[in-house]
């Protein structure tokens, strides 16, 4: 598994883990069954702390996507509709609305965002 | 748990340590940072008992080091030159380190020399990053549950450093080792570390976890028509970090959606947020003038 | 205290000064004993009118070589160490100061102790197989040895206990010799004081002197030659003075103690200064300036040529003044 962390990127670190793990199970990259690298060996490669890679885990495993079965390792089960929590609903919502006010005062049109919003579900084939 | 309870230290009249007190716990990486001179290296050395402090107290897992002396051999430390050790060939270290230490795994070193390819022999003929990476391999295989580290990543190559981090971040995780990092290279020590310390003129003036810094302060770039506004720029809570001409970088402590309203009835040109990084704390916490 | 770890630091610090002190005590010192054959072989064939003695003097002669050997030894041992970081290594291991101090002073009696069986085996063995015994019987090899010990060690406690005080190889040589001859010098610094200041002479001088001599590690080897004399046909040999031993044995229990108070985690923030604790050098500023102002007096005094108050009063002054700003400037130059 190859995650690529971006310095640039307002989310932390965990956060991005997370979020790049569920894309390439989405881009089916990931398939369910494949086994994810440990926390150390993530942690090493990343060269970030080992807490990092764990809480990115957690969350994962927290949101019913991987499972770590004890002596084998940590497994993806899968990137489900229930998976989506009330807590992961909420921040995105934050999210969006910060980058939308961002976005409104740069002068960015509501119509252009919205062709914007249309232009990445169409190339994604989601559930 | 290591705790570091109201250490105080002068030296030469000068209070160069004021009140300090911290906790280590074992599986987590620490950042010691600092300017030169802000009393890095004193503390370091008090801690593992090259200096004894005036006022204060260090204690392992409850047990004061000064009156229960056993505990020392759960402190290991790597000091910032390889100097002393050069001397020694690769047996000579380890028999050093096998008997002052009780818990040293001998196996485990001489696996790990192995895999770096060291050699055995006289360290004359090691390069500096070789040499670190021996002092490194050293410490960590002491056994001792808290690992002291003064600038391990100074004057190294890319691919030594690299190694040099992905083996702290291992022992740390695997043997669940305390480890307090005195360092200068902030952008590879802010991905490692689980809290730092940032030590200001003796005292310490902030502990914190990279998050809970990132949700406190936001860093900002903006631009406006006629430069920056001097009540955006005298807000007490808005440090100038850079400004040339209509573009200012500022970093911002406190509420981000406030504040980019605040900005927004002032019509910028331009309002971007940028990640901040631990470097950016270091120049908003000491950084002298801030101006470009 | 015994601990490997130490012992091979140790070992590595003052291989020079083992090397040194194993040459002399194994390699020179039998030879320069081997060498009295000759010396008797002479005396035995010439009937010596003019010289009728020989002279069996190269023990004296390493009572006086010994000390300096051993206080190289300690200056590796604990002096250096404050300049090339070992002091920092050993004191971040899980050790004691006492633990480190006591194994620096083990590591030392036990080299000592070493060196000075193997050369009494040596001269044994010459003494045996030569003509030597012939003429000289061995009842003085064992005080010549066992004080010989003794003092050594009194030597090297000292250098020690005067290395946990000074924080410089330098100020710990001029600081160790100086404080092994203390005693005379502070004696006759005040006579010299006494008689320009205030013209006092003092009688029972000779007995202070005396009492002085008796007290001083320096001189307590005592005589450790063998002479023979050809002409009465006798032989004097050296005999255990127990006074000797008393003196030596309280002087390294004293010094013992002092380094194993002052050999402290503390002090290593004065490293690379004269003295690293800072009262002391004050005390030490103090003897100095007082020192160095009877010098010059003295000297003053002499070129004056007589004994005239006003001469000696100009030259402590001078001594004071001078003193006081080579021991600021010294000082300086070490911070």
């Amino acid at each position: 598994m190859i995650i690529v962390l971006d310095a640039r990127s307002h989310l932390p670190l965990w956060e991005q883990i997370v979020l790049q793990v569920k894309e390439q199970i989405l881009r089916n990259v990931l398939l369910n069954g494949d086994k994810l690298p440990s926390v150390r060996e993530l942690a090493t490669t990343l060269l970030i702390n080992p807490n990092t890679v764990s809480r990115a885990y957690q969350e994962l495993e927290r949101s019913g996507i991987i499972e770590t079965v004890r002596g084998k390792g940590t497994f993806v089960i899968g990137l489900t509709k229930e998976s989506v929590s009330e807590q992961t609903i909420l921040k995105y919502q934050n999210k969006f609305s910060n980058l939308l006010i961002e976005s409104l005062m740069e002068g960015i049109d509501e119509e252009l965002i919205i062709n914007w919003v249309k232009e990445v579900y169409s190339k994604k084939g989601v559930e | 748990m290591l705790k570091i309870h109201q250490l105080s230290k002068k030296l030469d009249e000068t209070e160069i340590l004021k009140n300090i007190s911290f906790d280590i716990e074992q599986g987590t990486i620490t950042g010691l940072i600092g300017r030169n001179g802000a009393g890095k290296t004193t503390l370091l050395r008090t801690i593992v008992g090259i200096l004894s402090p005036d006022e204060g107290a260090i204690l392992i897992d409850n047990k004061d080091i000064t009156i229960e002396p056993n505990t020392r051999n759960q402190i290991a430390y790597m000091s910032d030159t390889t100097n002393f050790i050069k001397q020694f060939t690769v047996k000579e270290l380890i028999t050093i380190y096998e008997n002052a230490y009780p818990n040293f795994d001998k196996e485990k070193f001489l696996d790990a020399l192995n895999k770096y390819k060291l050699p055995h022999g006289s360290l004359r003929k090691y390069s500096k990053g070789m040499k670190t990476l021996l002092y490194l391999l050293l410490t960590f295989s002491t056994g001792a549950n808290y690992v002291i580290l003064d600038e391990p990543t100074n004057g190294l190559d890319p691919v030594v450093k690299r190694t040099v981090l992905q083996l702290i971040i291992e022992y740390a995780s695997t043997k669940s080792v305390g480890v307090l990092i005195s360092s200068h290279h902030l952008v590879e020590l802010e991905k490692i570390i689980d809290q730092y310390l940032f030590l200001k003129e003796g005292t310490i003036d902030n502990v914190a976890t990279m998050e809970e810094s990132t949700n406190k302060h936001f860093k900002l770039q903006v631009a406006f028509e006629n430069g920056l506004p001097s009540e955006i720029e005298e807000l007490e809570h808005v440090s100038v970090f850079s400004k040339t001409g209509k573009v200012a970088i500022l970093i911002v402590s406190g509420q981000k959606e406030e504040f980019m309203q605040t900005l927004g009835k002032r019509n910028p040109l331009l309002l971007e947020e940028l990640p901040l990084t631990l470097e950016d704390l270091f120049f908003l916490k000491d950084g002298g003038e801030l101006y470009v | 205290m015994f601990s490997k770890a130490l012992w091979l630091k140790h070992s590595k610090q003052s291989r020079l000064a083992l090397i040194l002190l194993y040459l002399v005590y194994v390699v020179i010192l039998p030879f320069s004993y081997y060498n009295n054959i000759f010396e008797m072989n002479r005396a035995l064939e010439a009937s010596y009118t003019e010289y009728p003695f020989i002279y069996i003097g190269e023990f004296s002669t390493l009572a006086f070589i010994s000390p300096i050997l051993v206080l190289i030894l300690s200056i590796l041992l604990i002096g250096i160490e404050r300049n090339t970081g070992g002091i920092d290594f050993q004191f971040s291991l899980p050790y004691t100061p006492r633990q480190l101090f006591l194994s620096k002073w083990i590591f030392g009696v036990v080299h000592i102790f070493m060196a000075t069986v193997l050369l009494s085996i040596l001269t044994l063995i010459i003494h045996y197989s030569t003509i030597l015994h012939q003429y000289i019987d061995t009842s003085g090899f064992l005080p010549i040895f066992v004080t010989l010990f003794l003092f050594s060690i009194a030597f090297l406690t000292i250098g020690l206990a005067i290395g946990t005080l000074t924080g410089h190889y330098f100020s710990q040589t001029l600081f160790t010799i100086f404080t092994i001859f203390s005693p005379i010098i502070i004696f006759f610094s005040v006579l010299s004081n006494l008689k320009g200041l205030f013209n006092k002479d003092f009688n029972g001088l000779l007995e202070i002197e005396k009492k002085i001599v008796d007290w001083s590690i320096s001189f307590q080897s005592g005589s450790l030659s063998i002479t023979k004399d050809f002409d009465q046909q006798n032989v004097t040999y050296p005999t255990f003075d127990f006074h000797n031993l008393v003196v030596i044995l309280i002087y390294i229990f004293v010094f013992l103690v002092i380094g194993l108070l002052c050999y402290s985690r503390n002090a290593n923030a004065n490293n690379g200064k004269l003295f690293v604790y800072k009262k002391f050098g004050h005390l030490v500023n103090i003897l100095f300036v007082y020192l160095s102002a009877t010098c010059i007096a003295i000297l003053t005094s002499t070129i004056a040529n007589g004994s005239n108050v006003v001469v000696y009063t100009i030259g402590l002054l001078i001594g004071l003044i001078a003193g006081y700003y080579f021991y600021k400037r010294l000082n300086k130059f070490f911070e």
